[in-house]
């Protein structure tokens, strides 16, 4: 009894923060997004006004923040395992090299990264100009500033250390024994990356998905940047913290994309367990 | 400054003149500096707006100290002064559009003309702007101002279109770039889809009808800008040919980048600001307030903001003592005539008033464009 009272008091401390820092906040939009807006005043009610505002106008932003951020999470988490693979397979002793560099590139901050795929992607842009030169094109191609791909390129290049790190850890424990008892066994190299290397590693899967779909869902300031007119549903619910100050209509966005959010991760570890069924 | 990024704010705009407005309020208002012999003067305006006061020892030559506080939107000087800012606030610098609000709260003062000498030398235009004089009495010493262009690239566009309308045309499909401004492209808007003289004076059709034209305007767009200067770079870079909505300065800050562009004024108008020093009611330090609203428009003080700040100035002496490629930038040559290529339009009513829109229906309205 006193074993288990000492360790109610030792968890009190993080259950603490998670409570007041997780809990609590996320208690409080629940609540607000029934309230509404009179007059730049917050005002108590029981109105599912705001969710259906949220379903009626915003559905198609929404549905499109979805597709670009699962497009972006399943490139990037297939480069993050293949990266890993590398690293973890073909690289030998430069294997903790390469995984140096991936952490490096966390440090060359957001704004530079999204400021530097501008200078590639634009009209005059490296990659324009390369092509140009090299006489490929003769007019500069367009769509690749100010789209969607450009979201999805300077995402995938933000968020691949994201998956990398989980999926390289989880690699880690698949060792060349198993490996190579697939090997004895017949299976061939696909044959042993399908169902012993993937099924080994479907937690850094997940996790590594779930990581870049959830900052890709999330972010309002690459496609205000080089998505040129291309909104996400960040772009809608930032103002509503600010200059639209309609608290509860961005509390009904946040809550419904969080649920939105959910499901498409749950369905993608779904997927990812299927194919890893024994 | 109202017809920025951010609102009724001016943040955007500001990005590049005072750097970022961090607001970094911090309760100093009301917390006057350690006594000294010094009459401190507490400031409330954007940042870089007390540049052209404080720049050299004029303050000091008076016994003058500035306490200064920014801010990130002009609600906030509403904000402070409703707050418990009366009575602590001398100096506070609002766009032109909020005075009549500021007035009507009873926050700020009338301006005694015979204590500013120097509005002799403020073109009339900028003077007797109808938003800074209520019910015959000044109340703002205006310092700077600018309007929202089309900007074009001449190299592209040989002739600029003379209409906003002209944008819609399929041979500038995707070489449009917007900025996104909601309070000044909701207010071009309005002058080209509702042919109204006065876009801040409109019923909830007109709104309608309003956004309906901007959504057109993003189609044929190929980025809509966070700020101005991404739209700068835009244009600079090649990506765009052509703007709704602009900005003067784009003309130098596109320079920087080594790129020559235009700007022109299409038939139907676009919106125009002008920013003021105003007294705040039962201020303070009301001779040491006065002494900073006759500098602001100082020939140095107005030289500075020009040169520095790249700001467009008021002050006709200072405009004559401008270097030729500073003065180049605005048009200050016809400036009786901007009158007809912008106007100083102010604020949609805050509070209901008839059928006309609120700014809260513009915000709200401004969403349907902005998720199209």
């Amino acid at each position: 009894m006193e074993n288990r009272l000492t360790a109610y008091w030792l968890a009190a401390p993080s259950a603490l923060i998670f409570v007041v820092l997780f809990i609590a906040p996320m208690a409080f939009f629940v609540v607000l997004s029934f309230w509404q807006v009179d007059y730049f005043v917050l005002t108590p009610a029981a109105t599912l006004a705001n969710y259906r505002d949220v379903f009626v106008n915003y559905w198609h932003v929404m549905a499109f923040t979805v597709a670009l951020a699962t497009a972006t999470a399943v490139v990037t988490t297939l480069a993050g395992f293949v990266f890993s693979f590398l690293a973890r397979f073909r690289a030998g002793k430069w294997a903790q090299a390469l995984l140096f560099i991936v952490l490096i590139t966390l440090f060359g901050g957001y704004l530079m990264k999204i400021y530097a795929w501008k200078t590639i992607l634009g009209n005059e842009g490296v990659l324009n100009t390369a092509l140009i030169a090299m006489g490929f094109i003769s007019t500069p191609i367009t769509t690749l500033l100010y789209s969607p791909q450009a979201v999805v390129i300077t995402l995938v290049h933000f968020s691949l250390p994201f998956a990398v790190l989980p999926i390289y850890a989880s690699m880690r424990g698949v060792t060349d024994i198993e490996v190579e008892a697939a090997r004895d066994l017949g299976a061939g190299r696909w044959a042993t990356l399908a169902t012993v290397i993937v099924p080994r590693c479907q937690a850094g899967i997940v996790a590594g998905f779930s990581f870049v779909f959830l900052i890709t869902a999330g972010d309002y300031v690459t496609p205000l940047l080089v998505g040129g007119k291309q909104t996400m549903i960040g772009n809608l619910i930032a103002p509503q913290f600010g200059a639209q100050f309609n608290w509860p209509l961005g509390a009904a966005m946040s809550l419904v994309m969080l649920l939105v959010a959910v499901a498409v991760i749950f369905v993608f570890r779904t997927l990812v367990a299927w194919w890893s069924r024994p | 400054m109202g017809s920025d990024n951010s609102g009724p704010s001016g943040l955007t705009r500001r990005q590049f003149t005072q750097a970022m407005a961090l607001t970094a309020a911090a309760g100093a208002i009301g917390v006057p500096s350690i006594a000294r012999a010094d009459t401190t003067v507490n400031f409330l305006g954007w940042q870089g707006y007390d540049d052209p006061v404080a720049f050299d020892d004029f303050l000091k030559s008076k016994g003058i100290s500035l306490n200064t506080t920014y801010i990130g939107n002009n609600d906030e000087i509403v904000a402070k002064l409703r707050g418990g800012g009366i009575g602590t606030i001398d100096v506070v610098t609002p766009y032109m559009g909020y005075i009549p609000l500021l007035v009507k709260l009873d926050l700020i003062q009338e301006i005694d003309v015979s204590r500013v000498p120097n509005l002799e030398k403020v073109m009339p235009i900028f003077r007797n702007d109808p938003n800074i004089v209520v019910d015959g009495k000044l109340y703002g010493v205006p310092f700077t101002w600018g309007g929202g262009p089309m900007v074009y690239d001449p190299a592209v566009i040989a002739t600029p279109p003379t209409s906003w309308k002209d944008l819609l045309k399929p041979e500038y499909t995707g070489k449009v770039g917007m900025m996104d401004d909601p309070l000044g492209n909701m207010m071009i808007g309005a002058l080209v889809a509702t042919g109204t003289d006065t876009p801040t004076k409109i019923n909830a059709e007109q709104l309608e009808k309003t956004i309906d034209f901007l959504i057109e305007v993003k189609k044929q767009s190929r980025v809509v800008a966070a700020s101005w200067g991404d739209l700068s770079d835009a244009i600079a870079r090649g990506d765009v040919a052509l703007t709704f909505n602009g900005w003067e300065t784009m003309v130098k800050f596109c320079g920087d980048k080594g790129k020559l562009v235009k700007y022109t004024y299409p038939v139907e108008r676009t919106n125009a600001w002008l920013d003021n020093y105003c007294i705040a009611k039962d201020a303070p330090n009301l001779d040491a307030a006065y002494e900073l609203c006759n500098r602001v428009i100082s020939v140095e003080g107005q030289k500075r903001l020009a040169e520095v700040a790249i700001q467009a100035i008021v002050n006709s002496d200072a405009v004559a003592a401008l270097p030729a490629d500073i003065r180049a930038l605005y048009p200050y040559d016809d400036i009786a005539n901007y009158g007809k290529k912008a106007g100083f339009f102010g604020f949609p009513p805050v509070e209901p008033e008839g059928d006309l829109t609120t700014f809260s229906d513009w915000l709200k309205a401004y969403e349907r464009f902005k998720a199209a």
